[in-house]
């Protein structure tokens, strides 16, 4: 049976944690104050980022695992779960993106976006609600995205990132009696080396669709993850934050080809 | 940072958040008497000084074309984040509807100014359970925990926070879950 004494500290997971906005949200919930589990398919990534958190006085451990596979997600929790208890806060941000024109969407594409993006929020929520159910008390933060209103050439990744709110918002119901918590951030456009690379007249254009007039961080999203796993905010669940600077509220896209 | 209100009477529940969210931001309780009151603020505001409005409250004494109007005189102020506190009867609930007209109204204008081009300032809103601004102190949803003015007050403080600088044009529902079952909420 699973310790479900509350540990201390209290044990965070973040999966995709090895680099940008995981990474981000992993250092938060360090300097938070919880045990941070570090996952990503690449152990040398996640190992950085765990030595970055223990290196200013946290405690983070890292976990490689492939959220595609349930087998490798159960074994990596009864791992966390065996050394200090269960996990009190999952953040699901492993993903991918999967922009292609639906006449170039085959099988594997799609799967492909499915396996990571959706069937990789299954598989951790799935894990972590067994505990928690038992606790009555945990809470699961999912990373999706504002792409999910759709646009162009995102058809898979929208409709994965929609499954993610989708699923969240039922067991948000399902698990409302049992005192856990579900949440959805859904991230803007975030500062990240891809944006970056576009070019000069794509960069602006995308910049000026922006409200508040800049682009996000890593750390704006962190900022959102930590309050909502935090006690601050026990009376939230089932909830869509987005962290895009206002253009999920624009009623007027900027229109390519217009 | 300062933080103003409007309207400046609030029942207790909500009038206990303001202590809790000066506390959590070092900010000056500055209140604001009307919406004419609200003109002096112009130009003398700083970058980040917060509006906390409540419509629902405002109607109960002032028509809702006044407090509508007051909204849209404050909204326009430059240089303030606004936060609108809101009862969730907005989504659609069987009672009287001026109140909830004006608090779908206040969202709206929320929205608005949150999309302005080149007016700094932010904006947000926080839905709470209807009738907690009234006698009821605490409501229950579908999450087992009873909403309080602290939960609020919680809310406010991290919509205001400038950590959280790029959330604008949110609602965020501190009401144990309630949302849920509106489809106007995802």
């Amino acid at each position: 049976m699973t310790d479900t004494r509350i540990p201390s500290p209290p044990v965070a997971l973040v999966s995709g944690a090895g680099q940008g906005i995981g990474a981000a949200i992993a250092r938060q919930l360090g300097r938070d104050g919880f045990h941070v589990y570090v996952n990503d398919l690449d152990v040398d990534r996640a190992r950085s980022v765990a030595d970055e958190i223990t290196s200013v006085g946290g405690a983070a451990t890292p976990l490689e695992a492939d959220v595609r596979d349930s087998k490798a997600i159960d074994s990596m929790f009864d791992e966390i779960e065996e050394s200090v208890g269960m996990v009190d806060a999952l953040v699901n941000n492993a993903g991918i993106g999967g922009n292609a024109a639906i006449r170039d969407v085959d099988d594997e594409v799609w799967r492909r976006v499915m396996s990571v993006d959706l069937d990789g929020v299954l598989h951790c929520t799935r894990r972590a609600l067994g505990p928690m159910r038992e606790a009555r008390r945990g809470s699961v933060v999912s990373v999706s995205s504002r792409a999910w209103l759709g646009w162009w050439g995102q058809g898979p990744y929208a409709a994965a990132k929609a499954g993610v709110i989708g699923l969240t918002r039922a067991l948000a119901v399902e698990m409302s009696s049992r005192s856990v918590r579900l949440n959805v951030v859904a991230p803007g456009l975030i500062d990240t080396p891809l944006l970056r690379a576009r070019d000069e007249e794509t960069f602006q254009r995308l910049m000026k669709s922006v409200p508040i007039g800049r682009l996000g961080s890593p750390e704006d999203v962190a900022s959102a993850v930590s309050f909502l796993v935090s006690e601050r905010a026990r009376a939230i669940t089932g909830q869509v934050l987005y962290v895009c600077g206002g253009k999920s509220v624009y009623a007027y896209p900027d229109w390519p080809g217009t | 940072m300062r933080l103003f209100t409007w309207p400046t009477t609030l029942p207790a529940p909500l009038a206990d958040l303001y202590p809790r969210v000066v506390d959590a931001t070092d900010s000056d309780r500055v209140p604001i008497a009307d919406p004419l009151a609200v003109e002096a603020l112009r130009g003398g505001s700083e970058p980040r000084d917060t509006l906390l409005i409540v419509p629902d409250v405002a109607v109960e004494t002032t028509s809702p074309g006044e407090v509508l109007a007051a909204l849209s005189h404050m909204a326009s102020l430059s240089g303030i984040d606004l936060v609108v506190v809101v009862g969730d009867g907005y989504l659609g609930a069987d009672i009287e509807p001026t109140g909830t007209a004006v608090a779908a109204a206040a969202i709206s204008v929320m929205r608005s100014v949150a999309v302005q081009r080149g007016r700094p300032g932010r904006a947000n809103a926080i839905c709470i359970p209807q009738g907690m601004l009234g006698d009821t102190v605490s409501q229950r949803g579908p999450l087992a925990v009873n909403v309080d003015v602290t939960d609020v007050a919680h809310a406010a403080g991290f919509l205001i926070d400038s950590a959280n600088s790029y959330l604008n044009g949110q609602v965020l529902y501190v009401d144990a879950g309630r949302q849920l079952f509106s489809s106007h909420t995802a």
